[in-house]
């Protein structure tokens, strides 16, 4: 408590002998020190939203109060070195309720976590424009924000109280359950052996031991049990250029040993000290490249407490009743790519909040419970990072939407439209009407921007809805700049990179597995299978096609194409780098690697292949 | 385009002399393999892979109009580096033979449209005299800029195509 005594003092010592010599010089380092102040204070209000969201969740976690308390504390500090003494009042205000807070005389529930959240607002908004804390109006809020601060360490609320549960850690067992390795009975059971036959082994140990789970999948959960019981890991900031470079060069590495090592092999043979000391090496550059390449991801933590955040300030702006949660936060991902998914998410959270979950009456209506339920859940799976957006409100309005899009012209209306086909209309660009427009979730934001830019990233938006159960959107999100899988291959001499994911199967045709269309080979039989042939005349702009010599199945989403090949060189990891900047409209790229012998290769874009490839 | 001053890296093209501010060339590097991209222009000659960064390359007598050449142990790739919306980028120029770096006055800079410079204006920042010799002193930016090279070239083939 003393030191928090000195810093008052010295701040007030400080604005006294402002008061006594200030000149224009001193004008020019206050500037500077303003900015220093909004930068650190920004800092720190981005530390109180985090925390506030966890004490919300853990009502009793102690450590989180006392680093809010810390915070404001700082920031009331910092506040009186600039002179802004109204940043200085909100803090000081906020501080002495999270002071009792912390000696237990004021209990944290969801009202003081408003108190605190609002008041981080209140200062965020002064940081973004000094000026603001001159206007009246404003100052007028802050004088009733203050006054509910008062009210609040005193325990008068306006709003009922709501108490907080604290959120325990998950147990294994629910966590194997979640994970959908092991069913409730058998955990009911091994709990039940724990207690009567082995009181000194774990859960996990008994699970193995009876054969119910296997032991990677007890070391997965412990591991998903440890992430979400640690409350904040250390960080140290790293600039992306720094991280991006040893990449590269670790990337390098790998190249020039697998260049010596062949060179070795030819000369040495493989059964030598040298080759096997030589192979230890490569196990540890290996690692070495992997963990490289997970420097550059990072938990989708940070971006769902974003989420959360705005999704529950949306909830206390319309007054709905809903339950908002997300998991699977510690899934990882590319950074770059968090940057890009935070606006599509935040627009398709916001139009779950407004539109998907209905009134309270409306649903006790349709005989569902009064509370809606979002869910945000993000997986990875085969390669590509999912993330669900799950409502249970009213689905999409089918008729509503069939009706708007005949209004936009948008129906062929001699065909016949599933419900499905009829939902992705809202997709398209255009289709944001009043009907999805309002303060919330409008903007002049549609859907189609979503798509497009998931698209992007790569990505694809699946969506499903079933009226008067609720939609769910899910984005599907490939873990870009990482390592894949590639099948190399060699069309018209140069080395090209598929997805291995979407090989489905390399054959030598025959010349009675050709089909001809005016002339031009254009179709391959496979068994019974009618499969459309890639034209690499039109793909790459040659002015010929040359003769076939292997042709690759490629698959997507149930869909063949056969793609023309003269060889396929191998199937290796592949470092994915993006596609330089002037390349990007080519649209038959995805990406660019480097591959063993030095050399440059391009990796073909999928789903250009069955798109865009042929209609020009 | 502003007179520049400074130290300029002259090299060849047939038996034309260039120069390039200094500032902007990253490294000199030897002739290597590229892996071409179709669908580009025929001067963008494709990527290289410079320890771990991918590059787009291309041949400046290509760009500039001039005959083809065989490249030679003397064919360099000049890497430079260019500011594009403050992030910096890196591009490979293929040339005939990298000769010195220069002093240039701001004096000695003359402009170039005087000369009937072959090379297209804006390609030219001005013509450098040092020493009895004569260098074009090239706009990098500008030389480099094909943000939109790929567009044009896309929509000049559907063009051939139609005409087709």
């Amino acid at each position: 408590m003393s030191d928090e005594k000195d810093i008052d003092d010295i701040v007030k010592s400080f604005l006294e002998d402002d008061d006594k010599n200030r000149d224009q010089n001193e004008n020019l380092v206050d500037e500077e020190f303003l900015n220093d102040f909004i930068q650190e204070a920004t800092e720190h209000i981005e530390n109180i939203e985090i925390n506030a969201l966890i004490l919300e969740k853990e009502p009793g976690n102690e450590e989180v109060i006392n680093s809010l308390f810390r915070s404001y504390h700082t920031v009331k500090g910092l506040a009186g070195f600039v002179d802004q003494d109204l940043i200085g009042k909100i803090a000081h205000q906020t501080e002495t309720l999270l002071d009792g807070c912390r000696k237990k005389t004021i209990k944290a529930n969801k009202n003081i976590v408003d108190i605190i959240l609002t008041s981080s607002d209140y200062i965020k908004k002064i940081c973004e424009n000094i000026s603001v804390a001159k206007d009246t109006n404003f100052l007028k809020e802050i004088e009733s924000h203050l006054e509910v601060i008062f009210n609040a360490e005193k325990g008068i609320f306006n709003d009922i109280t709501v108490e907080l549960k604290p959120e325990n850690p998950p147990k294994l067992g629910e966590i194997l359950i979640e994970e959908k390795k092991i069913n409730q009975e058998d955990v009911d059971k091994i709990i039940e052996k724990q207690k009567t036959e082995h009181p000194d082994l774990k859960f996990g140990q008994i699970a193995v031991k009876e054969k119910k789970v296997e032991a990677k999948d007890v070391i997965q959960a412990t591991r998903i049990q440890q992430a979400k019981a640690s409350i904040s890991e250390d960080y140290m900031r790293i600039s992306t250029d720094k991280v991006d470079s040893l990449v590269d060069m670790v990337g390098e590495l790998v190249i020039s040993q697998s260049l010596i090592e062949q060179f070795a092999i030819s000369q040495l043979g493989t059964d030598n000290i040298f080759i096997a000391n030589f192979n230890r090496m490569s196990r540890i550059t290996k690692d070495l490249q992997n963990l490289a390449m997970f420097l550059r991801m990072v938990p989708l933590k940070s971006t769902f407490q974003k989420i959360t955040r705005i999704a529950r300030d949306t909830i206390n702006e319309l007054g709905k009743n809903i339950e908002f949660t997300t998991s699977g936060d510690e899934t990882e991902i590319d950074r770059v790519i968090t940057e890009k998914l935070l606006d599509p998410l935040v627009h398709l959270v916001k139009n779950a909040i407004s539109h998907g979950i209905e009134s309270a009456e409306d649903r006790i209506k349709a005989g569902k419970p009064p509370k809606g339920v979002i869910k945000v859940n993000a997986y990875n799976k085969r390669g590509s990072i999912y993330i669900e957006i799950i409502d249970d409100g009213g689905g999409i309005n089918t008729e509503r939407v069939y009706q708007k899009a005949l209004e936009k012209g948008l129906i062929d209306t001699s065909k016949e439209y599933s419900d499905k086909e009829i939902q992705e209309f809202i997709m398209l660009p255009g289709f944001s009407t009043v009907e999805v427009a309002n303060k919330i979730s409008g903007r002049g934001v549609g859907m189609d921007v979503v798509k497009t830019e998931i698209q992007k990233i790569g990505g694809k938006v699946e969506l499903n809805s079933i009226k008067g159960q609720g939609s769910s959107f899910v984005l599907k999100i490939p873990v870009n700049h990482a390592i894949m899988n590639g099948t190399v291959i060699d069309i018209e001499g140069s080395n090209y990179i598929l997805p291995t994911i979407n090989v489905k199967q390399i054959l030598q045709p025959t010349s009675d597995q050709w089909i001809f269309m005016q002339g031009i080979r254009s179709m391959i039989k496979v068994r019974e299978d009618i499969i459309p042939l890639v034209s690499i005349k039109k793909l790459f702009g040659k002015s010929r096609e040359e003769e076939p010599v292997l042709i690759v199945i490629i698959e997507l989403d149930q869909k063949y194409k056969a793609l023309p090949v003269r060889n396929v060189v191998g199937r290796q990891e592949v470092v994915v780098k993006s596609v330089n900047e002037q390349f990007v409209n080519l649209g038959y790229v995805s990406g660019m690697s480097i591959l063993g012998d030095g050399k440059v290769s391009l990796i073909l874009d999928i789903e250009n292949l069955f798109t865009s490839e042929g209609e020009r | 385009m502003e007179k520049q001053d400074g130290k300029y890296l002259t090299f060849v093209l047939g038996n034309e002399g260039y120069g390039i501010p200094i500032l902007q060339v990253k490294e000199i590097i030897g002739m290597m393999e590229i892996t071409h991209i179709p669908k580009t222009p025929s001067f963008i000659k494709g990527v290289i892979n410079l320890r771990g960064k991918i590059i787009p390359v291309m041949d400046l007598r290509l760009k500039l109009d001039m005959e083809t050449q065989e490249y030679t142990e003397r064919t360099c790739i000049i890497v430079v580096e260019i500011i594009v919306n403050q992030v910096k980028r890196f591009m490979g120029i293929i040339v005939d033979m990298v000769s010195e770096v220069v002093n240039i006055q701001q004096e000695e800079i003359e402009e170039a449209l005087d000369y009937g410079a072959k090379v297209e204006g804006d390609f030219l920042t001005g013509m450098g005299k040092v020493k009895g010799k004569v260098f074009m002193l090239l706009n990098i930016n500008k030389i480099v800029d094909f943000e939109e090279v790929v567009n044009l070239f896309n929509s000049e083939l559907k063009e051939d195509i139609a005409n087709v």
